[in-house]
């Protein structure tokens, strides 16, 4: 399906597979991203990126192989349960988020570091395969990975296009919108369930520790640039697609592992935009002093 | 005492302030003098710069021009001698502390660091305590009380402090009538001990009745002085935009 | 128990300890999530002392690291008052960028050096016991002598500052204006978990970390209504689950800093269901009719 695609790109079959694969990433996590950031809940992220690994050794020890889409099902399942034991805590256990969010991320790392080890210990050989979820391996990424991430990908900003208005209204003010007859729970599970399918095609590339930032950098430094909401999203998802790609690139040539190279792209991106952006950015703001000084 | 008084220098002098909040210049050039030895309310519109207005006199907002004065001494000197009760949204509600814990912080500024609280100053505690009506509360925690005894009990710790003046901001909102009588009352008693109270406010009705003085702001002073002299229909048209009737 | 074994737990409680005094006033300062970020931005400092000195477990590593953490916790207190990056974000920005320098660093220039990324996350308490050093005569491991100073430090840190690190937590316009120095010593705290965290990642790696400074303080919270109370309670809890999960990953052979982590979650658990207010106890209530 997108054989076109590769063959189209002046770089070898190997190497286009890895740069179509961390861009489609990079978009999907830079277009869902804002559901995080503008609810103040970009460290979400961080734990249901933790939390992809003990579903990662469920999966793997339940069906005994090491079939991507299972591994991503389980995958998916364990970051939405994360969310949702974070939302609950906040709710039902009066824990601040930052308190919700840390015992949930060091419950489940810990929680996939034993089942991981188990694994290990079984002797299964096929187990550093999935240690890749930890740290990310791009080097990895398939033709059909693509396609599953462009299909799941398509699917999620479908969701977000037609919801679009609701979700804004929610991240804007979670209160009206529930007076106004939406309950919150619906809008967390749908923006929660948007965030761990972003999280779960991100994981293997960026690994789970790194995760965040590809869901943050890009949505701060779109932020800088424009105050609307329909632009941000896709702006965002642009700036996470070409640092991918990019990062894609430069790490293939350099032989770096991609992750790393790819958030700190996205960071360069963010901090450049924070400084230069013409209305919001640092430099802008101190000038408009001085003047009105 | 009550004639030297009228000399005293001014509880809350300032001169050409200016500060900015979030980016936006909320006080530009500011100056006013607030009497010692009286019971100050400072009134105006939201967004007018009340809270700004002592949070920047008061250097928990960084001031970008200007001087202030508090009881005649920079800030630097007399800190101890000034007590400020916070707006409730500020602190931290879900902490784990008791409520003569809050009062026993009046102390601080006189105990420093390590030094050990005497058993004088577990006097002026409980007395403060009882003074306000809070005794009975000493160890509750403190997110268990209402918001009339969370702010009696946070008076208290002003009054444990001992403080020469004493700044409230919204010290009001989200209580009950009983309460801000109460309160009143208590602060009324200190400016007749010859201290001096600010306190920042919305409800032009208690100023008018209860208060000594008035600080009238929008944005800058619109007006100062005794409270009927202030808050005039005009002047209020001036500050809030709209016809008040009297 | 073996030696080794009450050796394991002794470090692991230790460290514990000095993590759960200094979570306390973090969970209550709403910066939980800031050793999470500091105990992964501290990598490139030891990377870089590595490049520099070819060590990897010296002062000298300690005191780069440190200056990592700090370098972050400076970066992420700009962002946040500057007001362009929410605090959430400002942390999400910084930890995985100076995580991603530090990875970068090690597959570049230290492949071959033994600061493998698995013993950093991981940790290897489990050798602990083995690593000695010569002190006074006797062969003592190393990680106790250091996490016992750090222990003591820590301690003396919380008692000395005791008055500006609760008021300010509670109170912070009060606690400016009452010349207690607040914010000083809040950035002091900031500093000492920077170093804390590098002493514990060096000793039970990154998850570790996390769990000790947030989880025991967390279940605290859950049960107790004064913060002395509290800070002691989140000791305990350092300890029994230290205890616990050693326990545990001998009987089912699986990695300790995970199964101490699974130990000190449980429990949270149970500070949830059956503390003041606990969720078990409002099930059982909303059960019964009012009356």
């Amino acid at each position: 399906m997108i054989g076109w695609l590769l063959d189209a790109l002046p770089l070898s079959y190997p190497d286009a597979v890895v740069v179509v694969g961390t861009a489609v990433v990079g978009f999907v996590a830079g277009a869902l991203g804002p559901l995080a950031v503008l609810r103040q809940r970009s460290m979400f992220g961080d734990a249901m990126s933790h939390g992809t690994l003990a579903g990662v050794a469920v999966a793997f020890l339940v069906t005994g192989v090491k079939v991507p889409e299972v591994l991503l099902l389980g995958a998916a399942v364990s970051a939405g349960l994360a969310a949702f034991a974070m939302i609950g805590l906040e709710r039902a256990g009066r824990l601040r988020p930052d308190a919700a969010i840390g015992v949930v991320l060091s419950t489940s790392l810990a929680l996939g570091i034993v089942l991981l080890t188990h694994i290990g210990s079984s002797g299964d050989a096929q187990q550093s395969g999935l240690n890749e979820y930890l740290v990310g391996q791009a080097a990895g990424i398939v033709e059909r990975d693509i396609v599953l991430a462009l299909a799941l990908g398509a699917a999620a900003l479908a969701v977000v296009t037609v919801g679009f208005r609701l979700l804004r209204s929610a991240t804007f003010d979670p209160g009206f919108t529930a007076v106004a007859g939406v309950p919150t729970w619906a809008v967390d599970a749908a923006s929660t369930g948007l965030l761990a399918l972003a999280v779960v095609l991100g994981v293997r590339t960026v690994g789970a520790i790194l995760m965040v930032a590809l869901l943050v950098a890009p949505v701060v430094a779109a932020r800088q640039l424009t105050k609307r909401l329909a632009a941000l999203v896709p702006l965002s998802g642009l700036f996470g697609a070409v640092c991918g790609a990019v990062g894609g690139v430069v790490s293939g040539k350099a032989e770096l592992p991609a992750g790393p190279v790819i958030v700190l792209l996205a960071t360069a991106l963010a901090v450049l935009s924070v400084v230069f952006a013409p209305r919001r950015g640092v430099l802008a703001r101190v000038r408009r002093r001085r003047v009105a000084g | 005492m009550t004639k030297t008084m009228t000399q005293a220098p001014a509880a809350l002098a300032v001169h050409e302030l200016s500060a900015s909040y979030g980016g936006r210049t909320v006080l530009d050039g500011v100056s006013v003098d607030i009497p010692a030895g009286r019971l100050s309310g400072i009134v105006g519109p939201n967004g007018a710069g009340k809270s700004t207005l002592v949070k920047a006199a008061l250097g928990l907002v960084p001031a970008t021009r200007g001087h202030v004065r508090l009881l005649g001494e920079p800030l630097k000197r007399v800190r101890s001698r000034v007590a400020y009760v916070p707006q409730q949204e500020t602190v931290a509600r879900d902490f784990p502390i008791t409520a003569v814990q809050v009062v026993e912080m009046g102390r601080y500024p006189h105990r420093g660091w390590l030094r050990r609280l005497t058993r004088a100053d577990d006097e002026l505690v409980a007395a403060a305590m009882e003074q306000v009506g809070v005794a009975d509360l000493a160890g509750q925690p403190i997110d268990e009380l209402s918001g009339g005894q969370r702010q009696r009990v946070f008076l208290a710790r002003a009054l444990a402090q001992q403080a020469e003046l004493v700044i409230l901001d919204e010290p009001f909102t989200a209580v009950d009538a009983r309460t801000e009588s109460a309160l009143l009352d208590v602060l009324t008693g200190l400016c007749a001990e010859g201290r001096s109270v600010v306190a920042v406010h919305h409800d032009l009705r208690t100023v008018l009745d209860r208060f000594d003085h008035a600080v009238l702001m929008a944005g800058g002073i619109v007006a100062e002085g005794d409270p009927a002299d202030v808050l005039t229909p005009a002047n209020l048209e001036q500050a809030y935009g709209i016809v008040v009737a009297r | 128990m073996s030696p080794d074994d009450v050796m394991i737990v002794v470090i692991a409680g230790l460290l514990s300890t000095s993590c759960a005094l200094l979570g306390g006033f973090l969970v209550l300062r709403r910066q939980a999530l800031l050793p999470d970020a500091v105990s992964h931005a501290v990598l490139p400092g030891i990377v870089l002392i590595f490049l520099l000195t070819g060590e990897r477990a010296s002062a000298a590593t300690v005191l780069g690291a440190t200056a990592f953490g700090v370098a972050c916790v400076a970066g992420f207190e700009w962002l946040r008052r500057s007001g362009i990056v929410g605090s959430d974000a400002a942390l999400a920005l910084v930890f995985p960028a100076l995580f991603s320098l530090g990875i970068l660093g090690i597959t570049r220039f230290a492949s071959g050096a033994h600061i493998d990324l698995d013993s950093a996350i991981y940790g290897d308490l489990t050798f602990a016991p083995l690593r000695t050093m010569s002190l006074a005569g006797l062969d003592v491991p190393t990680s106790l002598v250091v996490t016992g100073c750090a222990t003591v430090a820590t301690i003396l840190f919380v008692v000395l500052l005791w008055r500006p690190l609760h008021a300010s937590t509670f109170d912070p316009e009060f606690a400016e204006l009452s010349g207690l120095r607040a914010r000083a010593a809040g950035r002091m705290l900031l500093v000492v978990v920077a170093g804390l965290a590098v002493v514990a990642f060096d000793s039970v790696g990154a998850i570790l970390v996390v769990t000790f400074f947030i989880v025991p303080a967390a279940t605290a919270r859950l049960l107790t209504q004064r913060l002395g109370t509290m800070l002691v309670v989140a000791v305990a809890a350092g300890w029994v689950s230290s205890l616990a999960g050693e326990r545990l990953a001998t009987a089912i052979d699986s990695s300790i800093p995970g199964t101490i982590g699974l130990a000190s979650a449980g429990l949270f658990v149970l500070a949830l269901l059956l503390g003041r207010r606990g969720l078990a106890w409002r099930a059982l209530r909303s059960r019964r009719p009012e009356s």
